[in-house]
């Protein structure tokens, strides 16, 4: 049996490593359109830093390199997919069989539709060889104007602040990270980042970038509002979407990103999809689409594509909407769940800079924003995933003293 | 079979013996004393819970999926060849990212938030002259016990039966 890979990222790799671990001979397939081997995009801020080179931020997965019977296609885009004879064209113009197909194509950035995107001195952020580009155009002291105060956005802005660049974000939203704080985590989370010396435009587009009178260099950006940011560099940290075309050329069915069944197997026979690319629904007659871009879901969803690839009978769960992991300045945060009405919520503010908010919805924990003291944070996932009644757990979870042992008694 | 921190429920006084020494296992000084008058302050990473009068160690699993290796992004966290789930010694350092503190369902991963890394059991605590964790090197009363789920089943269930028929 031929396993066809189509990307080379977490979901990808995940898959070919579970492959290789169920069936060593296996033989595989993987394609990417990226030349460079392997590497973790979530450390592409390493790269922006110059802390780092491309090999620093190498992804290798032990069992990947260890299969006898696995073919690597770098820099090489799978174009399209033909179902009848069970092949993938490619841009060497070579044809691939497969019995099973998995798609973890990701996600790409799509142009916003600005005047003079493309000039010189503006770059998105989301591959390596735009990671680079931006570390070379960054040099202490340039004007810096990051468009998107999302969890991209805001690390290579704190990213570019760090290198001493003069950093302002801009976001159409009238908050950070609008979608997953609630109005006063967001608040503290903005104080922090303008302690650190980066400035914030809300409730504002950017139109166009503006070039210097002596060419095509950018030399500011023009907001919706009227006013002109000075810019030596502009970094694009939103207007990334799920990458479905190869499926939905095949007739497959796609919508914000590629639909899939609970065993990750799309609407096309013997084609599956993982990671970035894929879009869920929240069982129910009528519920929207959304996309959950996470590296760990992504991971999880190679492996359980894989499996199911195989034969195994493994479903895969509709993953938590929004939940992420980071640090701002000296502030760590954990949030999850979609940010809705969460401001008359259950709050614990401690002496020490620790705050704690819980959603609940039904007696139910559906999401949480913790800052300051982070830890245990996975019990309250795990809380979320499991949808448990929390019977009077309310307190401790505020608190910060629940234990699993608390969530084991509730089934 | 890999080999496993088991633990006897009926067994544990919540002494947290094994908490610190767990602590001083990853320590610089590695003595208690030395911790103390070094005035460090190193992570314990078994926990010793309490509901009503039952003392509960909750302890790394070393799980074979673990959600802690999926979820880190800096390529850190992985599970070793002798079924061991950990963040250090391998090619890429812990950033502190805080993404296996979010996954991990048993709660057993800190954040050492002034050093910027996760912490969590590791097995680099092991008794120079002894072959076994630190923690069940600790325990006084036989809660913890280092060895395979097998053998550890096995024993159980001798147990059970030489209670049953004596």
């Amino acid at each position: 049996m031929e396993h066809v890979i189509i990307g080379n990222s977490a979901a990808g790799l995940s898959a070919a490593a579970t492959l290789c671990q169920s069936k060593p001979n296996a033989k595989i397939s993987i394609v990417s359109d990226e030349i460079h081997p392997a590497y973790l995009r979530c450390m592409l801020t390493e790269i922006v830093e110059g802390k780092k080179d491309l090999k620093g931020i190498g992804y290798h997965v032990p069992a990947v390199h260890a299969s006898k019977n696995l073919t690597l296609h770098l820099g090489v885009r799978a174009e399209k997919i033909l179902l009848d004879e069970k092949r993938v064209c490619v841009s060497d113009g070579n044809t691939i069989p497969y019995d099973r197909l998995l798609v973890a194509t990701g996600a790409i950035h799509h142009s916003l539709g600005i005047d003079n995107e493309s000039i010189e001195g503006v770059s998105p952020f989301r591959t390596y060889d735009q990671a680079a580009g931006i570390a070379r155009m960054a040099g202490k002291n340039k004007h810096a104007v990051v468009i998107g105060a999302g969890l991209t956005g805001l690390r290579v802005a704190q990213t570019l602040n760090r290198m001493g660049l003069k950093v302002t974000v801009v976001d159409q939203a009238s908050r950070l990270l609008e979608s997953q704080l609630d109005r006063e985590s967001a608040r503290l989370i903005e104080n922090e980042l303008y302690r650190y010396g980066i400035r914030f435009m809300f409730d504002c587009a950017p139109e166009s970038f503006l070039t210097a009178s002596y060419g095509d260099v950018l030399a500011g950006v023009g907001l919706d509002t009227g006013k002109e940011l000075k810019a030596d560099l502009a970094v694009i940290g939103a207007g990334v979407r799920a990458r479905s075309g190869l499926v939905e050329n095949a007739g497959g069915d796609t919508d914000l990103g590629i639909r899939v069944d609970g065993h990750l197997k799309t609407s096309l026979p013997d084609v599956y999809a993982a990671g970035d690319c894929v879009e869920f629904r929240q069982p129910g007659a009528v519920s929207r689409s959304f996309l959950s871009a996470l590296w760990p879901f992504a991971v999880e969803q190679g492996r359980v594509a894989a499996l199911n690839m195989l034969g195994f009978d493994r479903t895969y769960p509709v993953p938590l909407e929004k939940l992420n992991a980071t640090q701002f300045g000296d502030i760590p945060i954990v949030s999850a769940g979609k940010m809705e009405g969460w401001d008359d919520n259950p709050v614990y503010r401690d002496r020490n800079g620790t705050y704690r908010r819980l959603f609940l919805k039904d007696g139910c924990l559906t999401g949480y924003v913790l800052m300051g003291d982070i830890d245990r944070a996975g019990i309250y996932t795990e809380a979320i995933k499991r949808k448990l009644p929390l019977n009077g757990l309310q307190k401790k979870l505020l608190k910060g003293n629940i234990t699993i042992c608390d969530i084991m008694n509730l089934k | 079979m890999s080999k496993e921190i088991l633990v006897r429920y009926d067994r544990c006084v919540g002494c947290r013996s094994c908490e610190m020494a767990c602590a001083v296992a990853h320590s610089e000084s590695r003595t208690l004393a030395g911790t103390a008058m070094a005035g460090e302050k190193p992570a314990k990473r078994i926990f010793v819970h309490q509901i009503r009068d039952k003392k509960i160690p909750i302890n790394c699993r070393h799980c074979e999926e673990a959600p802690c290796v999926d979820a880190c992004i800096a390529g850190a966290m992985r599970r070793k060849a002798d079924g061991v789930v950990t963040n250090v010694g391998g090619d890429h350092e812990c950033t502190g990212c805080w993404m296996c503190v979010m996954m991990c369902q048993y709660g057993i991963i800190r954040a050492v938030i002034n050093e910027r890394k996760a912490v969590k059991c590791d097995r680099e605590c092991f008794e120079e002259q002894e072959d076994i964790p630190a923690c069940v090197h600790a325990c006084p009363t036989g809660a913890l016990i280092y060895g395979s789920v097998d053998q550890f089943g096995m024993e159980r269930q001798k147990e059970f039966l030489i209670k049953a028929i004596s």
